[in-house]
């Protein structure tokens, strides 16, 4: 059956419910579990010389090897190449990367987005 | 008798004394390796006999001193792929868009990417590249680096 | 008297750019040269110089919408090469994300097809439904775009039996409203009217120009890559294949509507049957020589990728065909002969993703005395106008 404004009767139901958008920044919506956020960096446990596992599978190079003695090498974190896809953390077989909840990462300048976490 | 092993056979009847290679490697796939000059005619048994109406796509591969063209076509619930090679100082196919109307797109995709001459084609202009792309760079080469800045 | 309007390549309508030259004869399209190649990123040149690993990141970014698409294409394609058996669980999980994917992209599209009518309230929404899908997609995934679940071997994560829950009753909601919006559809006169026998495709003429996915299906054309040559867990599941016979732009959104619910019934399915046991096996990095052919169903159509190894851990090449170029030739035909007023609407109809498919669009305008050049948004109201002044 044709009819002109077949949804007007939703509309209008509509205008005695609470509101679907959530007004952010004043309200937030909670993360889910195992949300990949920012990279975190465990200094204890990376093992200094596997010569960057981490590096060699990250699929933006977001991760560059620093030297900090003859044979060993730590990684530095480069957020504003980072895809926040978790690759680094499967790859390493210590378990030094994990990620954390915090998404609201933005800067103003490119370099205070070098995250060296040691 | 499973629908590759048929197609297989059928083939292998019509064309076999051209020494075509045919490899099923698993059920819904099969290779079939043919010479360049052959190609309109396999094409036009596939339509005829075997009721192909659908290509799926055209690859072009750089090889070293060949480019080897793939036709990727869909044909009673099998994927089958026609392989090609030409020599790459004279790299000229055939169009089989009077046969399947389909592949025009793809025919100029391989022209402008990787500098293969398809004989006769309707419409021969650039697909993806830019115009004022320079004439006889083909990126999809392998002597064609990306340079590091 | 025939003159050629550009239209394009910036518009805000469609997500990205593209370009028309369109000749006209007083209101009604006499022919149109669609022109791609602003999207184009060279990712085949750039699959050859990285990892399998890698490589799985960057065809994710070939489309956000049809991201899982893509990489479960190319996982299956990888494994295939390598000899792998993947555990039921994993492609249980797979599958199952790919169609929460599915009914995400058909509802985002009924809302894009509502917004170019004019009908605003039905993009809003649609949309508003479509968040239940993607805080499901977080919730499983951790990421509402660009999920990363799959990887050669499996899929990363795994589904608790809280979240199995939480999937059920989302999908209790969805499919109330998606029968709502078959409704809307299928009995609103002002969405009829810019609908029906619009953008004719007739069935010939669709098997001709090889178009794939809802475009061929609302033309009559029975092939979906789920049950011709099925992957990953489709072969457990019962679902049918929908067609219209109708060929216009409404057989089209109807075969999506019922798409839809096709796919939530499959999503019940596959998390009532899910099977116990691990959900990846571990893989080689090197692949040894060979080629393999890879396909999928997308939201939009057959998927194919072609992988060639050469025995290292870099593919000696990849080449990816996206459904929406394959739709092209189709979308074409279908806009001669109707009015200027119902381009939008019928370009809409194909879905087009326009950076799945890796062209870039120039448009050249024919010389000619007159030429008007319209930006999408003129020419969307363009229609609006036309349609509402026609009586």
């Amino acid at each position: 059956m044709l009819r002109i404004g077949s949804m007007l009767p939703e509309i209008t139901k509509h205008l005695f419910r609470k509101r679907a958008t959530v007004l952010y920044p004043f309200e937030r919506l909670e993360v889910p579990r195992d949300f990949r956020g920012k990279p975190t960096y465990d200094p204890e446990t990376c093992s200094l010389k596997c010569k960057g596992l981490c590096a060699t599978d990250c699929p933006a190079k977001a991760i560059v090897m620093e030297q900090v003695g003859e044979k060993e090498t730590r990684p530095v974190f480069l957020l504003d190449r980072c895809l926040f896809c978790g690759q680094c953390a499967e790859s390493c077989p210590f378990g030094a990367i994990s990620f954390s909840e915090e998404f609201e990462l933005a800067q103003y300048e490119r370099d205070s987005l070098v995250a060296k976490q040691w | 008798m499973p629908v590759e092993s048929e197609i297989q056979g059928k083939l292998e009847e019509a064309f076999g004394k051209l020494g075509f290679e045919i490899d099923v490697p698993r059920e819904h796939r099969l290779f079939v390796r043919i010479p360049a000059a052959q190609l309109k005619e396999v094409v036009e048994y596939l339509k005829r006999s075997l009721d192909m109406t659908h290509i799926t796509t055209i690859t072009a591969i750089d090889v070293g001193d060949d480019i080897e063209v793939l036709y990727h076509f869909f044909c009673q619930g099998v994927a089958i792929t026609l392989k090609t090679s030409v020599p790459k100082a004279d790299p000229v196919v055939d169009t089989i868009t009077p046969i399947i109307p389909g592949a025009v797109l793809y025919e100029r995709e391989i022209q402008d990417l990787l500098g293969l001459k398809v004989k006769d084609h309707p419409d021969p202009r650039r697909l993806v590249l830019p115009e004022d792309w320079e004439e006889g760079v083909y990126p999809l080469r392998q002597d064609y680096e990306i340079k590091e800045e | 008297m025939a003159y050629t309007i550009p239209i394009g390549p910036q518009h805000p309508a469609l997500k990205e750019p593209a370009n028309l030259a369109v000749t006209v004869d007083g209101e009604t399209v006499v022919d149109v040269d669609l022109r791609l190649g602003y999207n184009h990123r060279g990712m085949e040149k750039a699959a050859q110089q990285r990892s399998y690993i890698q490589n799985i990141y960057l065809t994710e970014r070939i489309c956000g919408i049809c991201s899982m698409a893509h990489t479960t294409t190319f996982c299956q394609g990888v494994e295939e090469l390598l000899g792998l058996e993947i555990p039921k669980r994993g492609l249980f999980i797979r599958t199952l994300v790919c169609e929460l994917e599915r009914i995400h992209s058909h509802l985002l599209w009924l809302g894009v097809a509502g917004h170019e009518l004019g009908f605003d309230t039905l993009f809003m929404y649609t949309w508003r439904d479509r968040e239940i899908v993607m805080d499901l997609l977080e919730l499983v995934s951790g990421n509402r775009v660009n999920y990363g679940m799959n990887t050669i071997g499996g899929v990363r994560r795994d589904i608790t039996d809280e979240m199995r829950t939480q999937i059920l009753e989302g999908m209790q909601p969805l499919e109330e409203r998606s029968h709502y919006y078959l409704g809307v559809a299928s009995s609103e006169a002002t969405f009829l009217r810019r609908t029906e026998g619009v953008g004719m495709l007739p069935k010939e003429k669709a098997i001709e120009l090889c178009a794939v996915g809802p475009t061929a299906r609302g033309s009559g054309v029975e092939y979906d890559v789920r049950r011709d040559d099925p992957l990953a867990a489709y072969p457990y599941l019962d679902f049918e294949v929908i067609t219209s016979d109708r060929g216009d732009v409404l057989g089209r959104t109807v075969v999506r509507a019922l798409e839809l619910i096709q796919s939530i019934k499959m999503c019940r399915q596959l998390i009532e049957e899910l099977p116990e046991g691990e959900v990846r096996v571990k893989a080689p990095r090197k692949v040894a020589p060979g080629e393999v052919v890879s396909k999928n169903e997308a939201p939009r159509g057959e998927v194919i990728h072609y992988i060639r190894s050469n025995g290292t851990d870099r593919p000696a090449r990849l080449k990816v065909r996206a459904p929406t170029m394959a739709n092209f030739p189709a979308v074409l035909y279908s806009l001669k002969g109707g009015y200027i007023a119902d381009i939008p609407i019928v370009l809409a109809a194909i879905d087009p993703c326009f950076s799945c498919t890796d062209r870039v669009m120039i448009v050249d305008s024919k010389h000619s005395k007159r030429k008007q050049v319209m930006s999408w948004e003129e020419l969307r109201q363009y229609g609006i106008r036309w349609y509402g002044e026609k009586d």
